[in-house]
């Protein structure tokens, strides 16, 4: 058993019916939601300092964290001006570095 | 007392998910979850049902992380729920959680789960039962952990009973 491919089959084949747009819309979600949390892990930023950095409410940003929240463009836009860096492009990069299969 | 043996879901380089049987059953809490509610009719319960097989494979390639997840149990337990709010504007009142111990960033033992249509699990029979039982399964991980047994090296060799 290799560790790194080990799926159990009943879940696999549950896993498998799921209609291909709420996976994509969760795992977007989740990334998201990883990208952010590196982001503040590497720049030390507490959620409360990145709240007021957004002009958000500390319960906002925790709801983002979460991995399901539904990001619309127009957030995604203000957290890159905030950040400073394209969250498109982390998100892109994060999931090719882990090779998602979503 | 109910013996408790493990049983791995996925095995991934960011995390390890695993159930667990309870006195030697058939199924894993967990495969219980899925059968119950793979082929679910109600529309929104299915989506719920999609929504958390799909966490689950998120955490196994993003990690365990905390912010994933609702803690649902006491301060001093690891008990949590996934998700942390589905549809919670649309249909407050009924979703479907799934309950869990979340042992670190890398390790997640996945219980039973169900709908939750009251405010609180504690409210629902069926729903305290699967959360006591992580309860004392936690319990018993921490027991253990205080004899310096690292659980996820050797959680195929542990059986409790809790």
């Amino acid at each position: 058993m290799k560790k790194e491919e080990y799926i159990d089959p009943l879940y696999r084949e549950v896993l498998e019916k799921v209609p291909k747009e709420i996976a994509y819309e969760v795992s977007y979600s989740f990334d998201i939601a990883k990208v952010l949390k590196d982001v503040l892990d590497k720049r030390k930023w507490s959620q409360v300092e990145f709240a007021n950095k957004l002009g958000k409410k500390e319960s906002e940003i925790s709801k983002w964290l979460s991995g399901v929240h539904p990001f619309t463009l127009k957030t995604l836009a203000k957290i890159s001006s905030v950040i400073d860096e394209d969250i498109i492009y982390l998100l892109a990069k994060h999931r090719k570095r882990h090779r998602s299969v979503i | 007392m109910a013996k408790i043996e493990f049983a791995p879901y996925l095995l991934m380089n960011e995390a390890n998910i695993y159930s667990f049987r309870i006195n030697d059953d058939k199924f894993s809490e967990f495969e219980k979850f899925l059968i119950m509610f793979k082929d679910v009719e109600d529309p929104l319960l299915l989506d719920d049902f999609n929504r958390i097989v799909l966490a689950v494979r998120k955490m196994s390639e993003n990690g365990i992380l905390e912010n994933y997840f609702r803690y649902e149990g006491k301060i001093s337990d690891r008990v949590v729920a996934i998700p942390l709010e589905v549809r919670q504007n649309s249909r407050p009142r009924e979703t479907l959680r799934l309950y869990c111990l979340r042992i670190s960033d890398r390790l997640l033992i996945i219980g039973n789960g169900g709908i939750k249509k009251t405010k609180t699990y504690q409210e629902n029979q069926t729903l305290y039962q699967y959360v006591k039982m992580l309860q004392r399964i936690d319990k018993g991980l921490m027991d253990l952990e205080k004899n310096q047994l690292v659980i996820e090296d050797e959680i195929l060799n542990i059986i409790l009973d809790v």
